[in-house]
């Protein structure tokens, strides 16, 4: 069976590292992290990950102009994609579905509980 | 005697101005003789009705007094200071509602028409609709100086009686308070840059805490490998209380939101058994850690409620987790659902030690805690009951607690049932309740406008769908419906025509936007707007006309709307003037270049419009019905027969002729919605 490849961009380089050791306690997840929207989408473009998780707020380009961009290539537009976010009000969950995330997971998370809630938010056919 | 006040103060009035700078002191008919101990005052005595005018003329308020018909009688120098009208000029000639804005006017004598279920005209009788009742009557207005300048007051109207309990006048009272409005809105800018604050800072704090946490949780579920037990203690001390420390930061974050009003609460019809009994599954948890059984003992019929269901999951939950962290092991703790007159009540019974006696007044503030050691090892914020508080104060119902018999607490959650809240909601129609529905299929052009919309002070929300668009309106009380005419499921006529239909939103005001993405990048959208009051299909239905028109008279509120109608059917044109009769003046036009040569001539309150004219489209026509501000005239549409999706791109492209921006739709609502162009101060925390 093939790995789950997921594409993490925060700026925060510890929650890069927490994010990389709580998936890899599922032995299906591959992880690779990167630290700004702009490596996120070469990453993305060249590595077509299963799912990308990203945080909303960083610095030069935030998440949301991220994912217009990703969806502008054609190459990297279908990849779901699941927000990272303090912000949690419902209102902004609405807002983040709109812009076409597959998922919002908040932050703090649980470390031992992501690996399942990154499973949640993949298209069934990522699920297996 | 008022008259023979009026008279003595019309023919004295210049010899008033200085009687305020004596200073004159009374000695009334049961003076110092009473109190024989009081030294001897120097005491000049002064007639009763000289000292009622120096009242009158020092007071630094305006104080006007009219004729039962509301012709000016009295005028005081506070009133000619703060108004810039001499006494002159105004006593025998103007009536007190000129000072005000129309608008204004309009929008109390709507509100007091939804208030008292009748129809009442603004203008003066509208000033002095209650007063005339003897309802005590203080509000705000704005008043609009000679100068055209304005300042906002407090006004206090009083109907003057003779003894025989007639009405033979009326009295107006104006403090002016600018220095108080210029207080409040420092007083908000300090607030926002508060809650800017808070919100920068738990941001800022929960980066770092999501690291700590994150790391704390991989060690302590043993994700980097077996720890000796003591190690594996303090860190889960540390692992708890950084768990803590988030839910402190949520906490405080929720509380701030709802006290500021900036809490976004999304309002539908719950049904409350199904939400309480997910809400116990989402705490089983929690409960089998504490040991404690949870039951819902809840009858079975369903009761709906008006709520936002994710607020009223966390009020339940904050009760629930409560009734948990104070329950000994083995115990049970029971939710149950009924009602109580005619509220739905939802109970949470633990078998604790129950409210302390102390502790009881206090239970509902925030950081309070019975027994603070206690709590705190509970892992509890001390914010939990207040934000139920908050919550349920949002909702439309009361939280409340007592002991339960046979020991420990219960706390209790009543809501109006859903038959009541929308109820109570529809009472709200035509009052300051700003809520807007926006129709707009592109979310990307919704969230721009929603941002926008929500920055002016109108909570605003989306349906992205026709349905979705129906569904809402018949739940919700809107002031207004944005409708944009593009649509991928359908034409957005039909829609118009299906929200007309829902009574919830018969006085709201309904817009039509044509959205576009302007070809230059940096432009804003714009919007072409109409202001459409009702969509009528062939065979007109006057009935229906009737209603719409009477509904649009009172909204407008001028004594006698002028209407423009234009049909090239003479006999309809006949008829509904004839139907309309004398309540309403009717100019009857049956061709576009008559319509033309009316409105360039004439100012209109309505017009009815027969698109399909014969002699050309009246299509052409619908940019071109605008008032002297360019301002949308209000608009009730016919079209003959089924409106297809032709028809409404044909529509589109009329309108489109008439761009503007998002900018001059929120001046339009403004001005429409609160009776003025500026900010309001009628913003609701909804």
């Amino acid at each position: 069976m093939s790995s789950l490849r997921v594409l993490h961009i925060d700026d925060e380089a510890d929650i890069l590292d927490i994010v990389a050791a709580s998936l890899s306690l599922d032995p299906k997840f591959e992880v690779r992290g990167c630290g700004s929207g702009a490596d996120g989408l070469a990453a993305a473009a060249e590595w077509r990950p299963d799912l990308i998780l990203l945080d909303v707020m960083m610095p030069v380009m935030d998440g949301p102009t991220m994912l217009t961009h990703l969806r502008e290539n054609p190459q990297t537009a279908d990849i779901p994609v699941v927000f990272m976010t303090a912000r949690v009000q419902q209102r902004d969950l609405a807002h983040f579905k709109s812009l076409g995330a597959a998922g919002v997971i908040s932050k703090p998370f649980d470390p031992m509980t992501l690996a399942a809630a990154v499973r949640n938010c993949m298209q069934p056919v990522h699920a297996g | 005697m008022l008259r023979a006040i009026f008279a003595a103060w019309n023919s004295d009035r210049s010899a008033m101005g200085e009687i305020s700078d004596g200073a004159a002191v009374v000695e009334g008919n049961a003076g110092s003789r009473d109190v024989p101990d009081d030294p001897p005052r120097k005491a000049v005595s002064l007639p009763t009705e000289i000292v009622q005018k120096a009242i009158l003329n020092s007071a630094d308020f305006a104080i006007i007094a009219t004729d039962a018909k509301g012709v000016i009688q009295i005028f005081n120098a506070g009133a000619e200071r703060s108004l810039g009208y001499t006494a002159g000029v105004v006593i025998n000639k103007m009536v007190p509602s000129e000072f005000h804005d129309p608008q204004e006017m309009i929008a109390r004598a709507d509100q007091l028409s939804a208030e008292f279920g009748t129809t009442v005209a603004p203008g003066f009788g509208a000033l002095t609709f209650k007063a005339a009742r003897g309802i005590e009557d203080q509000y705000e207005l704005e008043y609009v100086r000679n100068d055209g300048s304005r300042f906002p007051a407090d006004i206090t109207i009083t109907a003057l009686r003779d003894e025989r309990h007639e009405i033979i006048g009326y009295l107006e009272i104006g403090v002016d308070k600018s220095a108080k409005v210029a207080m409040i809105a420092a007083d908000k800018e300090k607030h926002r840059l508060k809650d800017e604050f808070v919100a920068t800072v738990s941001h800022e704090l929960r980066t770092p805490l999501t690291s700590i946490v994150g790391a704390l949780g991989l060690l302590t579920g043993n994700a980097a490998g077996k720890l000796p037990e003591p190690a594996m203690h303090l860190l889960t001390i540390a692992y708890t209380n950084g768990q803590r420390l988030v839910r402190l930061l949520n906490d405080i974050l929720d509380i701030e939101k709802m006290e500021s009003g900036k809490a976004v609460f999304d309002f539908n019809r719950v049904e409350v058994r199904s939400l309480v009994e997910r809400t116990i599954e989402e705490n089983h948890a929690l409960a089998e850690g504490c040991g404690v059984r949870l039951r819902l003992d809840a009858a079975l019929v369903a009761f709906d409620v008006r709520a936002d269901s994710d607020r009223l999951v966390q009020a339940i939950t904050n009760l629930l987790s409560n009734a948990i962290k104070f329950s000994p092991p083995g115990e049970e703790v029971v939710v149950a659902v009924e009602t109580r007159n005619d509220a739905v009540r939802i109970s949470v019974r633990d078998h604790g030690h129950g409210v302390p006696e102390a502790f009881k007044p206090h239970i509902f503030e925030k950081f309070a805690q019975a027994d603070a050691t206690d709590a705190r090892q509970k892992g509890g914020t001390g914010l939990g009951l207040s934000i139920v508080k908050q919550i349920v104060d949002r909702l439309d119902g009361t939280v409340g607690f007592g002991d339960a018999p046979g020991g420990g607490a219960i706390f209790n959650i009543d809501l109006p049932n859903w038959a009541d809240a929308v109820r109570r909601q529809s009472h709200l129609v035509g009052m300051a309740h700003l809520r807007i529905l926006l129709c707009e299929d592109d979310p990307e052009a919704a969230i721009v406008l929603v941002d926008r919309l929500g920055r002016e002070g109108f909570p605003t929300d989306v349906a992205l769908t026709a349905n979705e668009a129906v569904a809402r309106a018949a739940t919700t009380t809107y002031a207004a419906v944005l409708v944009d005419l593009q649509r991928p499921d359908g034409n957005g006529i039909s829609l118009i025509k299906q929200l007309r239909e829902q009574p919830q939103i018969y006085n709201a005001m309904l817009v039509v936007l044509s959205a576009e993405l302007d070809p230059a990048p940096d432009e804003e959208r714009v919007a072409a707007i109409l202001n459409i009051v009702d969509w009528l299909d062939a065979p007109l239905d006057i009935a229906r006309l009737m209603r719409v028109l009477d509904r649009q008279i009172v909204r407008n509120g001028t004594t006698r709307p002028r209407i423009l109608h234009v049909e090239s059917d003479p006999e309809l044109l006949r008829a509904v003037a004839a139907a309309l009769g004398a309540k309403v003046e009717v100019m009857s036009v049956d061709s576009i270049d008559k319509a033309r040569r009316a409105l360039a001539a004439n100012r209109f309150d309505v017009a009815v419009l027969d698109v399909a004219l014969a002699a050309g489209s009246g299509i052409d026509l619908l940019h071109e019905l605008r008032d002297s501000e360019g301002d949308a005239i209000p608009l009730i549409v016919f079209s003959p027969g089924d409106t297809n999706p032709a028809f409404a791109t044909q529509l589109r492209s009329a309108l489109i002729k008439s761009r503007t921006s998002i900018d001059n739709l929120i001046s339009i609502l403004q001005k429409r919605l609160l009776g003025s162009s500026q900010p309001s101060h009628h913003e609701d925390a909804a």
